[in-house]
């Protein structure tokens, strides 16, 4: 019950981290094509990752990490989907480590906020 | 006034006007006396001795509007060789282009090198000679005063709107397209700059992505995005991205040290 709990946060989470970025890419164009574009899409990973730890009930580890993994697929997947570029590895590269950043950076302050809250 | 058919091959361009205009004041007053003919992209009098004019040309001014004026003037100079490095004396057309009557770029054209250089700072530099056109078949033209101007403008123009936009050209697809391209995603070229990462367009890792396109294009048989999962398949293309990865990962460092 408890694994199969965890799994169905994970899939949800990592669901919303895909939409999310796959409305953002359709409004905006791909993410790394522009200095907004990184801004705008590192601003809602941020937020989700917020969102998904806030509370403290389940587990706020997973669902981080399933936002995260949710996230990069749909990039990996537009990026594909729109032809992959001539340097398509290292823009993966950038596409995981800057949304690991957004997302655990998130994630943190909603681990902190989350703490602070149960303090009250 | 002349009133003639369609020839194949002239183009009236304000450059071939000039020619024109220039040849028939040379013919003087044979051209009142006998009737006129074609000779390659000229208006003759019939029977006339053929001349070369571009070759007699020693100046040539091209203004467009917006404040930009380009001379290209040709003269003997020296100046160390592209192909061997040691200084050489040759005939060479120097093109100034200026804004609002500022230099801010010049192109060289060495006919014996057959090498084209030209620099404007901050913007662009380098120089093709017919090695580095090998792959497309050399030169197809010869290069002429005119044209030096009229690629100079091209210089700025295109390379101000990469500095400034991040791009030469700007697709605002809208709905139905977009909708279209969730069921048929269309194939990009290669593009200029970073593909994928035109957010770095403007950084320091920017030259790594033009020396792995320059890379690319120089490459036989030519690499594409394939060639970074089909590696046993050129390794022509693994050292292009190997040194890209590698340039990515040193960072400023790279500037310093351009790819062969």
């Amino acid at each position: 019950m408890e694994k199969s709990v965890r799994l169905a946060e994970a899939l949800v989470v990592a669901a919303v981290g895909s939409v999310v970025v796959w409305a953002l890419d359709a409004a905006n164009g791909w993410w790394l094509n522009s200095g907004s574009g990184v801004l705008r899409t590192s601003l809602a990973l941020s937020g989700l990752g917020l969102f998904a730890t806030v509370w403290s009930s389940g587990h706020p580890r997973t669902r981080a990490v399933a936002l995260w993994a949710g996230a990069l697929g749909a990039m990996v997947v537009l990026l594909f989907r729109s032809g992959p570029g001539t340097i398509w590895p290292i823009v993966l590269v950038f596409s995981a480590a800057i949304s690991a950043g957004a997302v655990f950076a998130g994630t943190l302050a909603g681990l902190l906020l989350s703490k602070r809250l149960r303090r009250h | 006034m002349a009133r003639t058919t369609r020839r194949e091959g002239v183009r009236a361009t304000l450059d071939w006007g000039t020619h024109q205009a220039y040849s028939l004041w040379k013919d003087g007053g044979a051209i009142r006396n006998a009737s006129l003919e074609w000779q390659d992209t000229l208006l003759r009098p019939r029977g006339a001795r053929r001349r070369d004019t571009s070759g007699e040309s020693v100046q040539t001014d091209t203004e467009w509007v917006g404040g930009f004026s380009a001379s290209v003037t040709k003269k003997i100079g020296r100046h160390l060789s592209y192909q061997t490095g040691r200084e050489t004396v040759g005939l060479v057309f120097i093109s100034s282009f200026k804004q609002d009557g500022v230099e801010v770029g010049a192109s060289q054209w060495w006919p014996q090198e057959q090498t084209f250089a030209w620099s404007f700072p901050g913007l662009t530099d380098g120089y093709i000679d017919a090695s580095s056109l090998q792959r497309d078949g050399g030169w197809r033209f010869v290069p002429d005063m005119a044209w030096l101007n009229t690629q100079n403008l091209a210089f700025h123009q295109f390379h101000t709107l990469l500095k400034t936009r991040g791009s030469v050209s700007e697709n605002r697809p809208g709905w139905l397209e977009r909708l279209g391209a969730l069921i048929a995603p269309k194939l990009l070229a290669n593009e200029p700059g970073c593909d994928g990462l035109h957010w770095l367009d403007q950084s320091i890792f920017r030259p790594c992505c033009d020396d792995h396109d320059t890379c690319y294009a120089r490459s036989d048989p030519a690499c594409g995005s394939s060639s970074w999962w089909r590696w046993w398949s050129s390794w022509q293309c693994d050292t292009c991205n190997i040194y890209a990865v590698y340039c990515f990962a040193s960072g400023a460092g790279h500037v310093f040290h351009r790819f062969p």
